[in-house]
């Protein structure tokens, strides 16, 4: 019986493996990208740095006069203005609107308040486009559950795979290097092993980030099904918060406050710099100033998992405070916490740039770990066909094949190629952002396509090897197009967009030595076969 | 060994679509319903207040959903398995249906 059920697991854990492992790719590889979407965002905008910016920091009396001024010329009835403040020295100051239905910006000097060239730097998707796709694989409300499906799987592949490799701390320390099927077995459990905490967690965090929407039915039972219901829960959670002030337009005219006052203030009741400010309903009675605060995690490492940024509500023409929202971290933990810090725990807001490294390369290895179990199953049924499939086994195969090389090594073209379609689309495009995610998902397909016209061999090898030259070329298309360098962006001690490349460069090199080993390897099988798969169907 | 586990030919094909739609309608049902009823036994015996209830019932599903689904496949055939779901979902479904919140 005991072994009955090990075999089971077995089953389920290669099945549900290989359907789910695919997809699980791109999504922890995406995933992966996405804790570092601040950085990537910085240097696909490329916006050049600003000289004699450093003290931006000090009045804002003058940007801010200018900023309300070019506001109320550019976009006097908009429901919003928004103004957001430099993060880093050389940085602008931006002010966003919608006009419609499209967002419009405009870039100030923080200090002279002078206005910029448009538009500055490039409109990009940026790295929110890695964690749009990570969540929705840009496909709306099918590709959101379609992610949900494919993690429960993953929990399901977690847990039996350690059923499975039972021996699996055992195997940690077992790492046999160019023994074909053995090695990519070995390898699929040291990544597993390393990772798996990390897994267990990032996975159910992801779930239960959208327990609202995956598994509505406990609250349902309690609140009812009606649409107020959520609400009524969010409430009841979240006892001690308050209830935004209630402004609706007025409809009568009045001059705004001076903003600079107001911005002083805030950061005094915040104890946080400020990150944007808000203007809404501008030239209405009613108009109400928000200033955001700024979590500096690394200035200010949290010493809870729940440190979010406060704001300040103003009212826009009398400039009396009519609500300040600030994070108390001495407050005894309670309930309410739950769902914030688990997407803390997600999301890596805590801890700093030392945390941030440390799930991206958790992640990594997360992604290794998928990638070698999807092409463990390809090795063991080239040595010894299951026939699962009746007649139709070896074209069964052939599909198995190309959608493994287009999920491990296509996936890592598209994302590359991301990178690439923001340098060589032309700058002053219509809808740019939109066009970079078109030459995502195209270029992804494209691998598909590839690889199922070429032998799988071959289809890995230049796969990986365009990856590789893609992600190596990177510094120099950037070099090219817009004239920045990783010496500059050293210079400038702008780390965030230096490690960009540098992390490209990096996985350019690993990805290289990959096709490298896999062209090596393929040639030197045959010869290493019969003994090995006699041992391994043994093992498994 | 996945073969003689699940049997070959069409009527293995069949107990193995079984199992996986008893694993993923099943097993995410198994989860539902014991959260639920979990959350209306702890809000009608006053143990925790509702909103705790709820985030914690919702928080335990997804381990439900997992142990339901990793049964299913250990089950010894695809009708014990459903055998089992409806098993589990009965007296959670007639809690729920009986004494409503």
């Amino acid at each position: 019986m005991k072994n009955g059920f090990r075999q089971s697991m077995a089953w389920l854990h290669t099945w549900c493996g290989l359907t789910c492992g695919w997809l699980l790719c791109a999504i922890m590889l995406t995933g992966t990208l996405s804790v570092f979407r601040e950085p990537i965002t910085r240097w696909m905008q490329a916006r050049p740095a600003l000289q004699e910016a450093a003290a931006a920091d000090s009045g804002m009396a003058v940007p801010l006069e200018q900023a309300v001024r070019h506001l109320a010329q550019q976009a006097p009835g908009a429901r919003l203005w928004r103004i957001e403040f430099p993060a880093h020295p050389g940085d602008a100051m931006l002010l966003i609107w919608r006009q419609g239905r499209t967002q419009e910006h405009a870039a100030l000097h923080p200090v002279t308040g002078a206005l910029l060239p448009q538009p500055w730097g490039r409109a990009t998707e940026g790295g929110r486009h890695f964690m749009s796709f990570h969540y929705l694989l840009h496909a709306g409300m099918p590709g959101y559950w379609l992610v949900g499906w494919v993690s429960m799987c993953m929990l399901v592949g977690l847990v039996s795979g350690v059923v499975v490799h039972r021996r699996i701390f055992q195997d940690f320390f077992t790492f046999r290097p160019g023994k074909g099927q053995r090695s990519w077995l070995d390898a699929h459990n040291a990544t597993a092993v390393t990772t798996l905490p990390f897994l267990l967690m990032i996975v159910y965090t992801g779930l239960f980030i959208f327990y609202t929407s995956y598994m509505p039915w406990p609250m349902r039972t309690v609140y009812g099904s009606e649409p107020q219901a959520h609400a009524r829960f969010q409430g009841e959670l979240l006892q001690h918060a308050a209830e935004p002030p209630d402004r609706s337009r007025a409809g009568e005219a009045a001059a705004l406050v001076p903003l600079a006052p107001l911005l002083a203030q805030a950061r005094q009741l915040l104890g946080q710099p400020a990150r944007a400010l808000v203007v809404e309903q501008p030239g209405d009675l009613h108009a109400t100033v928000r200033v955001l605060g700024r979590v500096d995690e690394n200035e200010h490492p949290s010493r809870t998992l729940l440190n979010p940024a406060g704001s300040v509500a103003f009212d826009g023409v009398s400039g009396a405070v009519l609500q300040l929202q600030r994070h108390d971290p001495g407050a005894a933990f309670a309930t309410e916490q739950v769902h914030g810090v688990m997407e803390s725990l997600h999301f890596a807001r805590f801890g700093g740039w030392s945390m941030r490294w440390l799930y991206f390369f958790s992640g990594l290895v997360g992604t290794v770990m998928v990638a070698t179990g999807t092409v463990l199953f390809s090795v063991k049924r080239r040595q010894k066909s299951g026939k699962e499939f009746g007649r139709a086994t070896a074209g069964v195969y052939r599909c198995i094949d190309a959608l493994g090389v287009a999920s491990v090594a296509g996936i890592c073209v598209a994302c590359i190629a991301f990178f690439h379609a923001n340098r060589l689309l032309p700058v002053e495009l219509a809808q740019r952002p939109q066009w970079e995610i078109r030459a995502f998902l195209w270029i992804w397909l494209a691998t598909l396509v590839h690889a199922a016209l070429r032998p799988p061999r071959r289809a890995w090898v230049e796969q990986l090897g365009t990856a590789a030259a893609l992600c190596l070329a990177l510094p120099a298309l950037n070099a090219a197009s817009t004239g920045q360098h990783l010496l500059g962006y050293a210079g400038a001690a702008d780390w965030q967009r230096m490690s960009v490349e540098l992390v490209a460069l990096g996985l350019g090199l690993a990805l290289a030595w990959t096709a490298w080993r896999t062209q090596r390897g393929w040639r030197a099988k045959p010869v290493a076969q019969p003994r090995r798969g006699a041992a391994m169907e043994a093992r498994a | 060994m996945s073969r003689t586990h699940q049997g070959s030919g069409a009527a293995g094909r069949w107990s193995v679509a079984s199992r996986v739609l008893a694993a993923g309608l099943g097993g995410y049902a198994v989860a539902a319903l014991c959260a639920s009823a979990f959350t209306l036994l702890m809000v009608r015996a006053a143990l925790m207040p509702r909103a705790d209830a709820v985030l914690w019932a919702s928080f335990a599903s997804f381990a439900l959903y997992t142990v339901a689904a990793l049964w299913v496949f250990a089950a010894r055939s695809a009708t014990r398995a459903w055998a089992g779901i409806c098993g589990v979902c009965a007296p959670c479904a007639a809690l729920l249906w009986l004494w409503p919140a």
